[in-house]
């Protein structure tokens, strides 16, 4: 399960955000993309999310081409193989944190699994509040749900965007084990963006691909 | 977890947002079902009636007054004619049938209509029990008049003078009734009928006319022989007679029309509710796709299409449009059937709540598509938001 970047290059309003970008990741390899602010760190996540086309370049999932495909096509695929872990969760706050998960399963169109549902909630600690509505999380609950929701599809790569901007330096550290942990346990890769130096600490051993200023 | 359940989480998290524009989507449609029901019955029961009739004709006063005397029986009577009168017209060589009425009496609020046996053929009456009157003082009565007096073949009643509060009674002649007739759906379900001779002998007998032989009648059915009657007929009774001829077609036709302000304003009003609530449901949309665009940018990155997008957001218009409109449809036919039911002008009239089920559907699909159009917009505006710019300001 190999993701790989071809010559990537973006720009947004005439602006030239990202310019020949290239990389290739082995199946179950993490790679941490670092950068400050504004160096289109969010662009090239959108981009290998099949949200964003780019100007030039391709992005490939094994043997499918993601930008090959029509934009359901691409709504499915990200679905089926794609985890993504928001900056600030987003969790579905109507919803019960039950809820929050099955509708990670459900929306790509998969059937419902809730065995294995409550095998995640169980191990990040929520099963206790699975009957909980989102909005009554404390950050530490909320943040683990956003986990549970990115992994529970187990998706081959997990797309996180700053996951810990917002978070302290034990919520981080928690986090990330939690991350590492997870994705073992999916054989999948993380992809990890962020301008975090903690994040950058933790992925040391690591691939890192540095982004603004020189590129 | 399907799309509706998370529409309707959605709308739950609004609970009071929600049913207010679910109870305005309620009395807008109740309301025009109410309309639509009444005055279709209302109308089909005083076009029903005088089906058959061409031309009616009774002493000069008002035609309305007339027709709805004497072929509703709802009003009084313009007053009496002559019954060499009824036998010249007879002779008349454009009237195929006149039949006369005369009345005057009544038994519980019930009319006593004097006429001839063709007055029961006119509205293809069948007995359910018993049959014509053969004598004089016997009588003939509706399925509803029977239903509700109780009354039944072989049975005495007195009737007392006037048609609407009750008179002195004509204690010394009893009718006595020799048949009741199965439901016709017309007015003839509300009179008891007899023959001409009874109802003059009563009053005769009372010694209330000077002259005992003379014999009236308060009105004639009547039906042309060709449509070209149509023209000189009425026109040659209301001028070379001291008589008055009308039409129950054109009379109903102006009635209906005087109605039909009054419940055009009632029904735009109906529809003004009905709108009120589309336009909060259209706004609500509009607002809540914007509050939770974050939402739906998360829906498209957990593999959500465009269109499930759409569809999740036409769902919660939607959801509230059908509630709101199913909830009116059985209000509205439920106050008529019950309005039918218990009250006397509505039983009167035969109002039925599952009356015309077509045209309330008609009206149902009318408001469900407006509400279509009305969730299409913001739909819309989901479907084309660009969850990328949602997701930089994450």
């Amino acid at each position: 399960m190999i993701l790989q970047c071809k010559q990537i290059s973006h720009a947004i309003q005439g602006k030239q955000i990202l310019s020949d970008i290239s990389f290739t990741l082995e199946p179950e390899q993490h790679l941490l993309i670092h950068g400050p602010s504004g160096c289109g760190k969010t662009t090239l996540l959108s981009i290998l999310a099949g949200l964003q086309k780019p100007d030039a370049g391709s992005v490939s999932y094994d043997k499918t081409m993601l930008y090959d495909l029509s934009e359901a096509e691409r709504d499915h695929f990200r679905g089926n193989h794609l985890g993504i872990l928001f900056q600030t969760f987003h969790l579905i706050n109507v919803l019960t944190v039950r809820q929050n998960l099955l509708l990670a399963q459900s929306l790509p169109g998969k059937s419902i699994d809730e065995s294995h549902l409550y095998d995640v909630l169980d191990r990040l600690g929520l099963a206790d509040k699975s009957h909980q509505s989102a909005a009554c999380l404390s950050v530490g609950e909320a943040q683990r749900l956003a986990v549970a929701r990115a992994v529970i599809g187990r998706p081959k790569w997990i797309l996180c965007d700053e996951p810990t901007s917002a978070l302290d330096d034990q919520n981080t550290a928690a986090l990330l084990k939690l991350l590492e942990e997870e994705a073992t346990r999916c054989k999948s890769s993380l992809v990890v963006i962020t301008h975090d130096k903690r994040v950058a600490s933790h992925f040391k051993k690591h691939p890192t691909l540095e982004l603004g200023g020189a590129s | 977890m399907s799309l509706l359940s998370l529409a309707w989480a959605y709308l739950r998290a609004k609970p009071s947002n929600t049913l207010l524009h679910i109870i305005l989507m309620m009395l807008g449609v109740m309301m025009m079902t109410v309309l639509l029901l009444f005055t279709h019955q209302l109308q089909e029961r005083l076009y029903r009636d005088g089906a058959g009739i061409d031309v009616v004709i009774g002493a000069k006063g008002s035609p309305l007054q007339l027709i709805l005397s004497s072929v509703q029986h709802m009003d009084i009577p313009t007053g009496n004619i002559p019954f060499s009168a009824v036998e010249r017209i007879k002779r008349h060589p454009h009237v195929r049938q006149a039949i006369p009425l005369s009345m005057g009496d009544s038994y519980q609020r019930f009319r006593i209509i004097g006429t001839e046996p063709a007055y029961l053929k006119h509205f293809k009456a069948e007995f359910k029990e018993g049959g014509l009157w053969q004598k004089n003082m016997q009588a003939v009565v509706g399925a509803t008049v029977a239903r509700e007096t109780g009354i039944k073949v072989g049975n005495h009643f007195v009737g007392v003078h006037g048609l609407v509060s009750a008179g002195h009674g004509h204690d010394d002649h009893p009718y006595r009734v020799v048949g009741v007739l199965k439901p016709t759906g017309t007015v003839l379900d509300r009179l008891i009928v007899t023959s001409l001779e009874s109802v003059w002998d009563i009053h005769a007998a009372e010694g209330r006319r000077s002259d005992i032989t003379k014999k009236e009648v308060t009105a004639l059915l009547v039906r042309y022989k060709n449509r070209a009657a149509a023209f000189s007929f009425p026109r040659y009774i209301n001028q070379q007679t001291s008589m008055l001829a009308a039409s129950p077609a054109f009379e109903m036709a102006r009635l209906v029309e005087l109605v039909g302000i009054g419940t055009d304003t009632m029904m735009a009003f109906g529809g003004f509710l009905v709108a009120v609530s589309l336009a909060g449901v259209f706004i609500g949309l509009l607002n809540s796709i914007r509050d939770r665009r974050y939402d739906l940018a998360v829906f498209r990155t957990l593999g959500a299409s465009r269109q499930k997008i759409m569809l999740l957001v036409a769902i919660e218009g939607m959801s509230i449009a059908f509630i709101g409109s199913i909830l009116g449809l059985l209000l509205g036919c439920g106050l008529i059937e019950g309005i039918g039911a218990f009250t006397d002008k509505g039983r009167e009239m035969g109002l039925e709540g599952l009356f015309l089920l077509k045209d309330v559907l008609v009206l149902w699909g009318g408001v469900m598509l407006l509400s279509l159009i009305a969730c299409l917009v913001p739909a819309w505006e989901a479907y084309k938001a660009d969850i990328r710019m949602t997701l930089t300001r994450f």
